[in-house]
């Protein structure tokens, strides 16, 4: 199964993992964020971004779903994070 | 009278074996693609209810965005009329010159004889009846109108009747709180999306947005190019979740092949396929979405081009700048194209006629500016589009 993190605890990841499907929710390792204000969503450990790097990237595909999509992908970029690895949630891009 | 009513014998032919129906349709469209088109031909089936294309999901946004009063039958039916002037819902006589504009343009000048002391009684009555069901205001809304709409056309008391059809609704926005709102509201929900090749919907909603602009009705500017760049761009992707159905219908196949697509379309609808869904109508009164509305007939193969298209808005070199950000919906929904295939390097700095044509507003000043490449502003999100649409992987959703 693709190994999937998620980056933005806010509204839109509500509307994620809504729309995602149990099956895909099953392959989502954690879920990181700038200013986590939880340690769980849904059963999903939420990690500070600053975990990012120590994690080596060692994922498949990282999902942001944050509306601060710009910035974010600009983040993940600086710390090093494969741009081809790097997705934007589709609803956040044709809002 | 309309054609589609279903009496109280010949319904129970007609519908599946549930005695209501919890289905509803919703149209997506990413520009000037047909949707209006696509439920003109709806229109008039009898186990479909369609509400007036010019009440999209704009209209349910704005209920939330401005909190508007719906908590009662009469204030529901008050900010329903109030939003587009009463037209298509038998009010006769419009104050609002700016939605009478807008309804002359789109072509939706339709005198569908809807009797505005019906929907307005149907309306009232089925609101309480709808509400004893549901604790949700929209979907209370929702309901009653698209009912009361539907009886008042087809000259019916009983809201069971009513209930049996399916809801069809435009959600022009793709807007996806809502269709996860919708998903949620009933027991299945089709998305039916309109597709027409990528760069002539690009054309035919610039020249729409221009001849809007021209005529004081909207404001043609760089984010209203940035809107529709990103809704071209990025949308048409699968939506995972099991009640949801999300699916397209190419414009071109709807004109070379009508019958075909239809069929087509009803079957993955799951409705049965009747000789109506062959004319465009709106509240059964025929419709033509071709300007002058002289043509005699709605499907036109010859009026549509499904290449790549280069013209006056989008000459060589920004189609190929765009063919490349749309080269996997052109490949995954068979458009045929012949993009001569830039570097990501190479167009790096190259400006799109459309967004001097969004500052200038005239296409001979937009296309002096466009021949020296003068520096323009682009915003960062419509930056950030461009390059990510280069890499973007979507799983697009299947064509009929």
């Amino acid at each position: 199964m693709t190994k999937k993190v998620l980056f933005g605890c806010g509204t839109f990841l509500n509307l994620y993992l809504d729309l995602c499907g149990l099956a895909h929710k099953q392959g989502i390792k954690a879920i990181y964020d700038n200013t986590p204000k939880c340690e769980k969503v849904d059963g999903i450990d939420v990690l500070h971004a600053r975990e990012l790097a120590g994690s080596a990237f060692d994922f498949d595909e990282i999902i942001i779903t944050s509306r601060h999509y710009i910035d974010i992908y600009n983040q993940l970029v600086t710390l090093g994070c494969p741009e081809s690895k790097i997705t934007v949630f589709h609803a956040l891009l044709s809002w | 009278m309309r054609k589609n009513h279903i009496n109280q014998n010949t319904k129970r032919e007609t519908l599946n074996d549930n005695q209501y129906s919890s289905d509803i349709i919703l149209i997506l469209t990413y520009g000037r693609a047909g949707s209006y088109f696509i439920q003109s031909l709806l229109d008039s089936h009898p186990e479909l209810i369609c509400f007036p294309p010019m009440y999209t999901s704009a209209f349910i946004q704005e209920i939330d965005k401005k909190n508007l009063d719906i908590s009662n039958a009469n204030a529901a039916y008050d900010t329903l009329m109030a939003y587009n002037d009463g037209f298509m819902l038998g009010k006769t006589e419009h104050t609002n010159n700016h939605i009478a504009e807008m309804v002359r343009i789109s072509n939706l000048e339709v005198n569908i004889g809807i009797s505005l002391e019906a929907f307005k009684t149907k309306f009232l009555t089925f609101y309480e009846q709808v509400k004893k069901e549901t604790s949700d205001l929209k979907l209370c809304l929702v309901k009653t109108m698209s009912y009361a709409f539907d009886a008042a056309i087809n000259d019916y008391e009983d809201i069971d009747i009513a209930k049996q059809k399916k809801i069809l609704f435009q959600c022009h926005r793709v807007d996806y709180t809502l269709i996860n709102w919708f998903s949620e509201q009933f027991d299945h929900l089709d998305l039916l999306h309109m597709l027409r090749s990528p760069l002539t919907t690009l054309c035919s909603s610039m020249r729409y947005s221009l001849k809007l602009d021209k005529d004081g009705i909207a404001t043609f500017s760089t984010k209203v190019l940035e809107n529709y760049l990103k809704f071209l761009f990025f949308t048409g992707d699968v939506i995972a979740k099991p009640n949801i159905s999300h699916f397209g219908v190419r414009l071109e196949f709807l004109h070379q092949q009508p019958n075909l697509t239809l069929e087509k379309l009803a079957k993955r609808l799951n409705i049965s396929f009747h000789e109506n869904l062959l004319t465009s109508t709106f509240g059964g009164k025929d419709w033509t979405n071709f300007e002058g509305k002289e043509h005699l007939s709605l499907f036109n193969p010859d009026h549509v081009r499904e290449g790549t298209l280069i013209d006056d808005i989008t000459p060589y070199k920004d189609a190929a700048f765009l063919g490349l950000r749309l080269k996997s919906k052109y490949d995954h929904w068979h458009y045929q194209h012949d993009f001569p295939g830039p570097s990501r390097d190479t167009d790096a700095n190259h400006f799109l006629l459309v967004e001097y044509l969004a500052v200038c507003k005239d296409m001979q000043s937009a296309e002096a500016a466009y021949a020296k490449q003068q520096p323009i502003y682009r915003s960062r999100e419509m930056q950030f589009f461009f390059d990510y649409a280069c890499s973007h992987q979507q799983n697009l959703i299947e064509v009929l």
